[in-house]
């Protein structure tokens, strides 16, 4: 017993790297900001009554078992387009490592309530982008990879008071919850495939790559090929189900993280999904080592 | 600062803060296959607080099986009471470029809804259906259509000695949205 309890405590309450964390805010904060920009073009009609789905129906629209008690979206509508500015500029300005949790809260809080307002309109992105934030919530994220660090570093005649951050039990729980919350969307994602008589049958990629509402250039041409597109189905389904318990054994870790960039960057380049390769790429960096991290970013004298 | 546990307040924080992780995580794994015997047995606990957090969800991209192509047909119709057309009927598509991916993020977002609305019939007649009344000022009805043309199989395409042409338009849903109530509520 006392061993079970000492393994919960190395796993949850040990120290983490902070460097890595405030590596992965940058990259998640900066790709929801990009996300966000094309979406303020169309608050009105995304997030108004005079919209596709007046407020009165944004939960009555999901199911009951999916349906929020309550909605956080507390604005009028003439507020929409100010508050949804707000969260853009909020956004990168945490990128920058500004704001700390207290301005990482109120992220979370925005990000929830617009998911809320309107889920129709909401990508893979969005949620699993508000899942870590929310997790994000809880660490000192802004300690490290900071604009104000880089400055202070760079020009050390400037005197700038910088806030005293410390690693504490919260970030290394925020820290673990990010990757569990990683492996356990790979693993039910890989789950809910096995379901698919297509993904059974090795030719479900196909369905993706021949489907012109789906990829930017015509892809059939691999019909000529369908032992590429089975393999690249299988190999689908392998790393979904094993990046998950593979991913916390050292020697496999680099082969699995690159297979993963190389999956994400793939569905980018096919489907121009950008903004979620980014937001599921963005935690593998909490699973590389400090001190090689560290000694990447030296090189461009951003490693503070 | 000291990591080790010993200090009684530190104890006393890991136990709480296990507590939490604990309820967190249960949910974070049963709600995302929520419909298994677990997930119906923790409902009433661990819902209302996934659904609060957006925890609440089935991790299902592209699955059970990829999506193949959907579109909606919608027919505007212009009638006064008496019956009389009073503008000419049209007729317009959505996406408008059928067998075109869309680049525009915000317009995959628009996309995404007219998917999520055409899944359940309810949602044509409380959302889709007062919505295109509402973008189309003085339409008395509107006439909606969903339907898909399939990918053929890879079988099938194996075998196709030109370019692979998508199956013929098959109808899966068809509504008459009559646009009174939202024109009565328009004009109070």
């Amino acid at each position: 017993m006392k061993k079970l309890f000492m393994m919960w405590d190395e796993v949850w309450f040990s120290p983490r790297p902070l460097l890595n964390l405030g590596v992965f805010r940058f990259i998640l904060a900066f790709t929801m900001g990009i996300m966000y920009i094309s979406r303020q073009f169309e608050v009105g009609l995304f997030y108004s009554d005079a919209g596709m789905l007046p407020q009165g129906m944004a939960l009555q629209v999901l199911p009951e078992f999916f349906r929020p008690s309550f909605l956080l979206a507390f604005w009028p509508d003439s507020w929409v387009s100010v508050v949804h500015l707000g969260h853009i500029l909020g956004l990168f300005v945490f990128a920058l490592g500004f704001g700390g949790r207290s301005l990482n809260w109120i992220l979370a809080f925005l990000q929830l309530a617009f998911l809320q307002r309107n889920y129709s309109i909401a990508f893979g992105a969005d949620q699993i982008g508000a899942l870590f934030l929310l997790y994000l919530a809880f660490t000192n994220s802004c300690a490290r990879f900071s604009l104000l660090n880089i400055i202070k570093a760079r020009r050390p005649q400037f005197k700038i008071p910088l806030p005293q951050y410390s690693s504490d039990l919260c970030t290394h729980v925020g820290y673990r919850l990010i990757q569990v919350q990683l492996c356990v969307i790979y693993m039910f994602s890989g789950f809910e495939k096995l379901k698919g008589g297509t993904w059974w049958d090795g030719t479900a990629l196909w369905t993706v790559l021949a489907n012109p509402q789906m990829v930017v250039i015509d892809f059939t041409w691999l019909r000529y090929f369908p032992w590429v597109i089975s393999l690249l189905t299988f190999s689908t389904i392998l790393f979904e189900i094993y990046f998950p318990v593979l991913v916390w054994f050292k020697k496999p870790r680099p082969f699995l993280l690159a297979a993963g960039a190389a999956f994400h960057f793939g569905i980018a380049f096919v489907m121009a999904l950008v903004s979620f390769a980014a937001i599921m790429i963005a935690p593998y960096v909490l699973f590389i080592d400090e001190k090689r991290l560290q000694t990447v970013l030296s090189k461009f004298a951003v490693s503070k | 600062m000291n990591q080790t546990g010993k200090h009684p307040s530190k104890l006393w924080q890991k136990i709480a803060i296990s507590c939490a992780l604990l309820f967190h995580l249960c949910a974070m794994i049963v709600l995302a296959n929520g419909s298994s015997f677990l997930g119906r047995t923790l409902q009433r606990v661990i819902v209302p607080y996934g659904n609060t957090i957006s925890i609440n969800t089935t991790w299902n991209f592209f699955s059970p099986d990829p999506a193949n192509t959907l579109y909606l047909k919608y027919m505007v119709e212009f009638f006064d009471d008496e019956g009389n057309e009073t503008k000419e009927s049209f007729e317009a598509y959505i996406p408008p470029d059928k067998e075109k991916i869309s680049m525009d993020s915000s317009e995959r977002r628009f996309l995404y809804a007219i998917r999520f609305l055409l899944l359940d019939e309810s949602r044509l007649e409380t959302v889709l259906g007062p919505w295109l009344c509402r973008e189309h000022q003085g339409a008395s009805a509107i006439n909606i259509e969903q339907f898909w043309r399939k990918v053929p199989t890879l079988d099938e395409s194996s075998t196709m000695s030109q370019s692979v042409e998508l199956k013929e338009e098959a109808t899966i849903k068809k509504l008459r949205y009559e646009c009174h109530a939202v024109r009565d509520e328009v004009a109070s």
